[in-house]
């Protein structure tokens, strides 16, 4: 036996003291009677009527012996070691959308933690638990804990994720804990049918009779002032009459109405459509109850109207770039002579075209077969270098997530330049496209500014790139690069990350999730991004060029979560599963503190028995 | 005693109660009555076969006639009572508020004395201290010697033990001659049987009276008690006295009558327990003569 408070002990002082109390306070009248014949007598007949009554003078004493040694017992907090009686659990507890479904009053996720704190409760005192969160990206919530409270607690505050579970890294994260000690008893809760497992035992949570019905594949078209929505509705657990309306800008009068005949596990397609010039947002639900509600809505928001910028061509020959320009934005566009240039204040990018500004402009840029150093450009020019024979662009090969980006659509095979300005000393990284002669010719970056930056290292005039179906393509991916959409659409699934394209007149982002959570977004690189843990809309604001801007995006729950019948093709632990158990502890102070309560009661009744002869 | 008990009003009550009885009732307390023995009165009590020997003057010939067998009548004998009145003289009769339980006795034996006197019989009072008997007034005939030396009485010092059967045994108790009175608490694991049986061995009407005061009665007194006997030092009782002490106590009070009164009836005597505070005439028209003690 040990004891967690020792000090504790010293209240056992008090037993002696309340002794010392009992003898001094122990005083009996004095009285002379006729005689103590009788008296004497009535001792028999006490001792009939109560069998206790030789220890009846010294109960009060007694009982407030044990209370003195329990309340000292409660404050030290003895622990008893009981041998073999502890063992380490692994709980895994899947935490994906599924396990929201909703059978009865609880959720699978709720069912799930109940008999994890079952397992919990039911171990032995000095028994491990480790506890992952198996979502999105598993996490060891608590490992090797031995606190049972602290476990439970935590284990209460767990919350089920809107997204998919990755099982592989909670399956490697258990597999840890088995590896280091194969008598670990593992614990998948999930509501997936597990076809293989081993060494560990699963809890299934699911229920066979919840009916669920989920809106897919969603798009939308917005032409000749009509709006019209395609869906597939899909149903699981029964076929059904599923009635799905549209909603505009967030009235709560239907737009459009629809009943659609779905069958048991297979997506029917539905059209909404209505009459609007223009809209905020649009919404479409499902009006049928099922198990999971989550995935019952989808909302578009509207962001073509959030952005908008102009376009500035300082070019003395700008036909190519305008053309290009018209063709693929709505931008308006502005074309100054080198020689009328004098700034570009207003514009989101400009262009130069053979000329090199003096000072770069505060928006993003394009430096066209720049010939001389431009300071906070992020490189310098070395001079033109001319070709006797025009020679083939190289178009770069690399996997980065910018690269492809960038030149995602280009073939990039057969572009010839006649002449090139050869670049060196760039101290900004910048990301190479196209090179010639292990010369980067075509690169894009971010300059000293914090701007976005596009270098062509040739004329357009003196190459066939102007001429080729990558042109359009390129320039497209470039001008994407250089004045990006705040967000690459507005719908998003849960548990994925809603990315943001981060440009120098982007400041100060703050999301907001749909349970208000505020979420501040780190704007230094060029893509910013934030996981989407709700179902719902964010709200996310951001100072653009000094004013402020809010945008709402959807995340929504994720396709496959929504059937409620999934299956798992394995979840097993590799190795020998072992059936050690370790010394327990026996923590009695729930024991201490019922005693001390009994002890507490039994002294009153004895002090008002006393006192009030309540008999 | 220091108190007067034994005063003019009380005397006067007592010649009420004498007028009382007298008037109501037929040969009531005591007198000139027939013994418990054959003698030669008046009176016809009961024939007997005749023996060789025995006074053929008192031979009923008519009986003869009849049966042809020799009876002779027998007559009660008709002699002067002597009642007999011993006091419990202990420490413990007179310990309490106002010594009532000796007061009670002095009262009690005067009012018996008195009735008896009354009925011509003679009348000795005895103090029980210790093992002796103690004589206070001895064989007194008539109201002005009553009168004279009932003052006596009011002498007694209740200050010692009493041993019953010890003052008793050696004592002459007369014979078969009338009404023996025993007034006591009788709270004492002391012999007091063997004094009884000798007084009822003696042909006497024998009448054990217990006083008890309210205290003993139904004791109120609670808490841890220290308690000493009054008449023995080396005796005590300490215990918390709750209320099942209290009922524990009833219960061995009723315990101890039950035996002084199966141990009376089984002797044919008569046994009677008076309350100290209860007035003396309710003692006697109520319990003496529910007790049929008096006629």
């Amino acid at each position: 036996m040990s004891f967690i408070n020792p000090l504790g002990l010293l209240g056992l002082i008090g037993v002696p003291i309340i002794i010392i109390i009992y003898i001094l306070r122990n005083k009996y009248n004095e009285q002379t009677v006729p005689s103590t014949y009788i008296w004497e007598l009535s001792e028999r007949f006490y001792k009939r009527r109560n069998p206790l009554s030789a220890i009846a003078g010294i109960i009060s004493l007694i009982l407030q012996l044990l209370l003195v040694v329990s309340i000292s017992l409660a404050i030290a907090r003895p622990v008893f070691v009981v041998p073999d009686s502890a063992g380490e659990y692994c709980l895994v507890i899947d935490s994906s959308a599924s396990m929201s479904v909703r059978s009865g009053l609880s959720t699978r996720h709720e069912k799930a933690k109940s008999e994890a704190l079952r397992i919990i409760n039911d171990a032995a005192d000095g028994s491990t638990f480790t506890l992952i969160h198996a979502a999105g990206e598993s996490t060891v919530v608590y490992e090797r804990l031995t606190d049972k409270r602290l476990a439970r607690e935590m284990l209460a505050e767990l919350e089920c994720s809107m997204g998919t579970s990755s099982y592989s890294d909670a399956l490697k994260a258990a597999q840890k804990y088995f590896d280091d000690n194969s008598s670990f008893s593992v614990y998948l809760f999930t509501d997936k049918e597990v076809a293989e497992h081993e060494n560990l035992e699963i809890v299934n949570v699911s229920s066979q009779n919840d009916v669920n019905f989920a809106i897919n594949n969603v798009t939308h078209k917005h032409q000749g002032g009509e709006l019209s929505v395609e869906c597939e509705i899909i149903s699981y657990g029964k076929s059904a009459s599923v009635e799905v309306a549209l909603y505009l800008d967030g009235s709560t009068r239907a737009a459009a109405k629809r009943t659609a005949t779905v069958e048991d596990g297979k997506a029917a397609p539905v059209s909404l459509s209505t009459a609007v010039e223009g809209y905020q947002s649009y919404r479409i639900a499902i009006l049928n109850s099922d198990a999971l509600a989550e995935d019952n809505e989808y909302i578009s928001y509207n962001h073509e109207n959030e952005t908008s910028y102009s376009v500035l061509i300082v070019s003395e020959t700008p036909f190519f770039f305008r053309a290009v320009l018209d063709v693929l934005t709505d931008a308006k566009v502005d074309v100054v002579s080198p020689a009328a240039y004098t700034d570009a204040e207003g514009y989101g990018l400009a262009i130069f075209h053979s000329y090199t500004p003096s000072v770069l402009p505060d928006c993003a840029v394009w430096l066209v077969n720049s010939t001389a150093s431009v300071e906070g450009s992020g490189f310098g020019a070395r001079g033109s270098v001319a070709l006797e024979d025009p020679g083939r662009i190289v178009m770069s090969s690399s996997t980065a997530t910018a690269a492809r980006k960038l030149l995602e659509g280009v073939g990039g095979k057969e572009i010839y330049i006649g002449e090139y300005v050869k670049y060196s000393g760039m101290y900004t990284k910048f990301t190479t496209l196209f090179t010639y002669d292990s010369s980067p010719v075509i690169f894009a970056g971010t300059n000293a500014l914090g701007n976005r930056e596009v270098v062509i290292g040739f004329d357009i005039h003196k190459a066939d790139i102007a001429l080729s179906t990558d042109f359009a393509v390129l320039m497209g991916n470039l001008l994407d690069f250089s004045c990006p959409d705040v967000f690459e659409g507005s719908s998003f699934t849960c548990g994925t990350d809603a990315v943001i394209n981060v440009t120098s007149r982007i400041k100060n982002v703050k999301a907001v999730s749909p349970s208000g959570e505020e979420l501040y977004i780190d704007t230094s690189a060029d893509v910013a991004s934030f996981r989407l843990s709700e179902v719902g809309t964010y709200t996310v604001s951001m100072t653009v060029g000094g004013e402020e801007k809010t945008y709402k995006i959807y995340s929504g729950a994720p396709a496959e979560e929504s059937d409620p019948y999934q299956a798992i093709e394995s979840f097993s632990l590799a190795g020998e599963r072992g059936y050690l158990r370790t010394d327990g502890e026996f923590d009695p102070v729930t024991i201490i503190f019922i005693a001390l309560a009994l002890l507490f009661t039994a002294d009153w009744m004895v002090y008002c028995y006393e006192k009030y002869q309540l008999r | 005693m220091n108190k007067m008990v034994i005063d003019e009003a009380f005397l006067g009550e007592l010649e009420a109660i004498q007028s009382l009885l007298r008037n109501n009732v037929a040969g009531a307390f005591g007198g000139n009555r027939r013994s418990k023995s054959f003698g030669s009165s008046c009176e016809f009590a009961d024939y007997r076969e005749y023996v060789p020997g025995d006074d053929v003057t008192k031979i009923d010939w008519n009986v003869y006639l009849r049966h042809e067998q020799l009876y002779e009548k027998l007559y009660y004998d008709e002699r002067q009572m002597h009642t007999r009145i011993y006091i419990d003289a202990s420490r413990s009769m007179a310990h309490g508020q106002d010594d009532e339980k000796a007061e009670q006795a002095i009262r009690l034996a005067a009012a018996i004395a008195y009735l008896s006197i009354a009925e011509m019989d003679k009348v000795s009072i005895y103090a029980i201290k210790g093992g002796e008997l103690v004589e206070v007034v001895s064989g007194i005939v008539g109201k002005d010697s009553y009168l004279g030396c009932i003052n006596k009485l009011n002498e007694i010092e209740f200050d010692t033990d009493a041993r019953i059967s010890e003052a008793i045994l050696p004592s002459r108790v007369g014979y078969g001659d009338g009404l023996s009175v025993v007034i006591s608490d009788f709270l004492t694991d002391a012999n007091f049987e063997d004094g009884i049986d000798r007084l009822v061995g003696q042909k006497r009407d024998v009448l054990c009276v217990q006083i008890l005061s309210r205290e003993e009665l139904n004791p109120q007194m609670r808490g841890k008690m220290h308690l000493f006997d009054s008449e023995d030092g080396s005796r005590f009782f300490r215990k918390k006295i709750d209320r099942d002490v209290a009922r524990a106590y009833k219960d061995a009070l009723a315990f101890v009558q039950d035996r002084i009164r199966t141990f009376c009836e089984s002797r044919e005597a008569r046994y009677m327990l008076v309350r100290a505070y209860t007035p003396i005439s309710e003692v006697f028209f109520g319990q003496l003569a529910d007790m049929e003690v008096i006629k």
